[in-house]
């Protein structure tokens, strides 16, 4: 008994409903004929689309820097070198690694002057990460309208101005990771090898780069930093490299997303990015203050897992389509309770 | 305790406000008719054009076998109807009638009105 | 003088900014002096209750309450039932207050306690607070309205037999507040009716901050601590200033429909808490300091910049489009900006405070030695 109570307080509520849910959808799909198969590759599909959305987040959590609401800023920057690529009449894998290497220079001047600007704003961080992601993206809607584009696959056919509002990157680098070593079994499973890979690649990055010198002092900022400052940490340095990590991570999420998915957004797009992103890692156990790999994991899984099997078995249930309700519920409601949790501990302290 | 008599009687009194907001604010659909129709084994023939107000509104001419709509507001009302017969002399008479609460469609049937019999609001 | 000038300049750089712009694109855009000014009378008594909703939770210290779009909810809730009851005019419009008021108070304290958990980061929470009342809502009204909730009315559900139509036509209702005293001044209309409404608010709101109960908020906006232990019930006083707030927003939310005519079940509340912010920010208020003329001067300035901007884009660019992000660029960039100039302020605080701290400790230290 003792057991389970700590298993949950470990796990947390709304971790162990959502499991439990997903889990039943799982042995409920089959019978109301939802083909398991499918589902289980839509999930892992998905998975490798988020998971470094996801993963952008835990570089500014551990640095203290809060939920990175601003990851927007990443998404232009991706968007950027998404577009330019396209512009270069770049294809396949190459494609898409120019789109990259345009992407992170870009992230990485964005993310320094993002950094920057939430050192002087400590303690602030999160509300402002979302009005400077939502501001930017209404500040690049405008560029998209300007800048000289000139490739017939992205402007308009005729009459508007400036770029579409969807770009199809179907002759470009459309699947050019999932199908890199994809596994196919039979008609219904497919495992998108490449992305996954590349997605596990970019975890271990993470986690390494969390083992050096740089990384360790990273975290004391974070999770101390008084001890930090006293051991002659430069603690607006830390945040700012991992705020440019960050920005660095949400260009090149961005990128690994649209080839999976097909299209290029623009515009108001990137607008609602973070949210998913943010509730995926606080589904995986990560609080305000603290994120780990593993979180991004679990979460991603759990949160994409949950968006892709409740349109279809629910559905198939009550024949309705309640998906974006739940989603919305569920995302902000996941964000509401990191928000509300952490902060009763600190008020327990002070009290008020 | 004087508290709890206040916090009750502010209650009470936006009870009452509603209630009367909503018998005053109430729109009803009303539908009249000028067709043939029987009461009571009686048969009311539609015989004119009449021109009909609710309210001391605007007329509204309604030809025979022919229906209309109209919307008021609240639970008294009145109805004025105006016709030419065929001495050709010029009849004009005011109804009074109130709705109360009710649901569904009302409907006012012009013959039996212009004979001044009982049973010409109907409700549906 | 001379520095008092440049601080008066400085405190009102963002109203400025919005005159020097507003300046410079009316004339670009070609709309008519009269147009304009029934259009800013128009807005005025569209938005300014809704403004003033955020007044006395920035009083608590609880910074933006994003949550008033809580309050709107609620107010729309409430004419969902009047209209399906077709109670029209005024009586519909004052009755959708009451019907929905006891559900402003429900949203305002569950609002308010959630914020009690969130001290320090009130403003992501109450904004994150909409989105999920806004999925809960759409549960309510979209899957629950015409199966659990009774809707007699067919004309407002949606063809499969339950859930509210995406617009509801209020034209039984529309300006009924609005036209109730009619007043015409050359071809200019002015909706006397609303804005008496808005007077009695601001006299409201200059009684309450007398009260002490509005005393007892800007003793915990200021301190919670110090508040606390003066026998302040602080988190109480709190959630009391985000339900007045709500409730609030929810009138200010049928006036505001109540004008325009049409009310879209699923979108018309979204932006609400978003223009509402960003107009009193514009006007010259912080995430710490409002007033009333503020909500005033604001809402002026933004909705200038609001019918104008299109327009102008259209004469510079020849496309309206840009105008149209334009706006949508100022309205997140204002708010942006607010909150990092108070962040800014907040934090350059702190330091001072520790640097002074960490003085008077090693001058001590120092003063032990000799």
């Amino acid at each position: 008994m003792e057991r389970i109570k700590t298993f949950i307080e470990n796990a947390g509520w709304p971790r162990l409903i959502i499991g439990l849910f997903l889990f039943v959808l799982f042995i409920m799909a089959p019978f109301v004929n939802v083909n398991i198969f499918t589902s289980l590759s839509d999930v892992i599909v998905r998975f490798g689309m988020w998971g470094i959305l996801v993963l952008a987040m835990v570089p500014m959590v551990q640095t203290g820097c809060g939920l990175n609401f601003g990851i927007p800023l990443g998404i232009i920057a991706g968007l950027l070198g998404a577009v330019t690529s396209i512009e270069l009449q770049t294809t396949g894998i190459l494609g898409l690694f120019t789109a990259i290497g345009i992407a992170v220079p870009i992230a990485a001047v964005l993310g320094w002057g993002y950094g920057l600007l939430l050192n002087r704003v400590k303690g602030g961080e999160m509300t402002i990460a979302l009005y400077v992601g939502f501001s930017s993206v209404a500040f690049m809607s405008m560029m998209w309208l300007l800048l000289p584009y000139k490739s017939q696959d992205m402007i308009w056919a005729y009459g508007g101005q400036g770029l579409r509002t969807t770009i199809s990157v179907e002759n470009y680098w459309f699947h050019s990771l999932n199908d890199f070593l994809a596994i196919n079994i039979g008609e219904h499973f497919y495992f998108p090898t490449g992305m996954i890979i590349f997605f596990g690649v970019m975890c271990f990055l993470i986690w390494a780069l969390f083992r050096t010198k740089t990384g360790t002092a990273m975290t004391a900022v974070g999770s101390n930093p008084e001890y930090a400052r006293a051991s002659g940490v430069n603690i607006d340095k830390m945040r700012t490299i991992s705020v440019i990590i960050s920005t660095i991570l949400g260009a090149v999420g961005i990128i690994v997303y649209e080839q999976s998915f097909g299209f290029i957004q623009l515009y108001l797009g990137p607008f609602w990015m973070g949210f998913p992103a943010v509730a995926g890692i606080l589904l995986g156990g990560a609080s305000v203050h603290k994120a780990t790999i593993v979180n991004v994991i679990i979460g991603t899984f759990l949160f994409q897992g949950i968006l892709t099997m409740t349109p279809s078995v629910i559905n198939n249930i009550i024949q309705t389509d309640m998906s974006e309700t739940i989603r919305i519920i569920v995302s902000n409601g996941l964000i509401l309770y990191a928000l509300t949790r952490t902060v009763r501990t600190k008020s327990a302290k002070v009290k008020i | 305790m004087k508290r709890n008599m206040i916090r009750i009687l502010i209650v009470i009194g936006f009870v009452v406000v509603s209630f009367l907001l909503f018998t005053f604010g109430k729109q009803y659909e009303i539908l009249i008719d000028n067709k043939t129709v029987s009461l009571d084994g009686t048969e009311y023939p539609a015989e004119y054009t009449i021109n009909y107000s609710f309210d001391g509104g605007e007329y509204e001419e309604l030809k025979i076998k022919k229906r209309k709509k109209a919307n008021v507001v609240g639970p008294n009302h009145f109805i004025t109807v105006e016709y030419t017969d065929e001495t050709g002399e010029t009849v004009s008479m005011e109804k009074p009638f109130s709705l109360g609460l009710s649901e569904g469609t009302i409907i006012v049937n012009l013959p039996v009105l212009i004979e001044s019999k009982d049973g010409w609001l109907v409700r549906e | 003088m001379n520095k008092n000038l440049s601080k008066t300049l400085i405190n009102n750089a963002v109203p400025i900014m919005f005159i020097v712009l507003s300046i410079l694109a009316i004339p670009l855009s070609g709309l008519s002096g009269t147009y304009l000014i029934q259009e800013m009378l128009t807005r005025l008594a569209r938005y300014l209750f809704l403004v003033l909703s955020l007044l006395i939770p920035i009083i608590a210290g609880m910074g933006l309450n994003f949550g008033i779009v809580l309050g709107a909810m609620a107010g729309q809730i409430g004419l969902i039932f009047v209209t399906d009851w077709a109670i029209v005019g005024l009586s519909g419009m004052f009755l959708a207050m009451i019907i929905s008021m006891p559900l402003a108070v429900l949203l305002g304290w569950v609002a308010g306690i959630a914020l009690n958990h969130a001290k320090g980061r009130e403003m992501v929470t109450s904004y994150i607070l909409g989105f999920f009342i806004n999925g809960v809502y759409q549960l309510v009204v979209l899957y629950g309205m015409g199966k659990i909730i009774p809707i007699s009315s067919n004309k407002m559900l949606l063809p499969r037999g339950y859930g509210i139509r995406n617009a509801i036509d209020l034209e039984p209702m529309r300006g009924s507040l609005d036209n109730l005293i009619p007043l015409q001044i050359g071809d200019i209309k002015v909706p006397v009716a609303t804005f008496l409404l808005v007077a009695a608010l601001c006299i409201f709101i200059i009684w309450f901050r007398k009260t002490k109960l509005g005393q007892d908020m800007r003793a915990v906006g200021q301190d919670m601590e110090v508040a606390a232990n003066a026998g302040i019930p602080v988190e109480k006083t709190r959630v009391i200033s985000i339900i007045i707030s709500t409730v609030l927003a929810c009138i200010g939310q049928i006036i505001f429909l109540q004008n325009i005519g049409t009310m879209n079940t699923y979108n018309s509340h979204e932006q609400i808490g978003m223009f509402s912010i960003a107009a009193l920010l514009v006007g010259g208020a912080s995430v710490v300091k409002a007033t009333i003329p503020n909500a005033f001067v604001g809402i002026i300035l933004f909705h200038i910049m609001f019918v104008v901007s299109p327009r102008a884009g259209k004469t510079l660019v020849g496309d309206a489009q840009i105008g149209e992000y334009f706006r949508v660029f100022i309205s997140y960039g204002i708010i942006a900006l607010a909150l990092v100039l108070h962040a800014w302020r907040v934090y350059k605080d702190k330091e001072r405070a520790r640097l002074i701290f960490r003085e008077a400790s090693t001058s001590e230290a120092k003063g032990k030695e000799g």
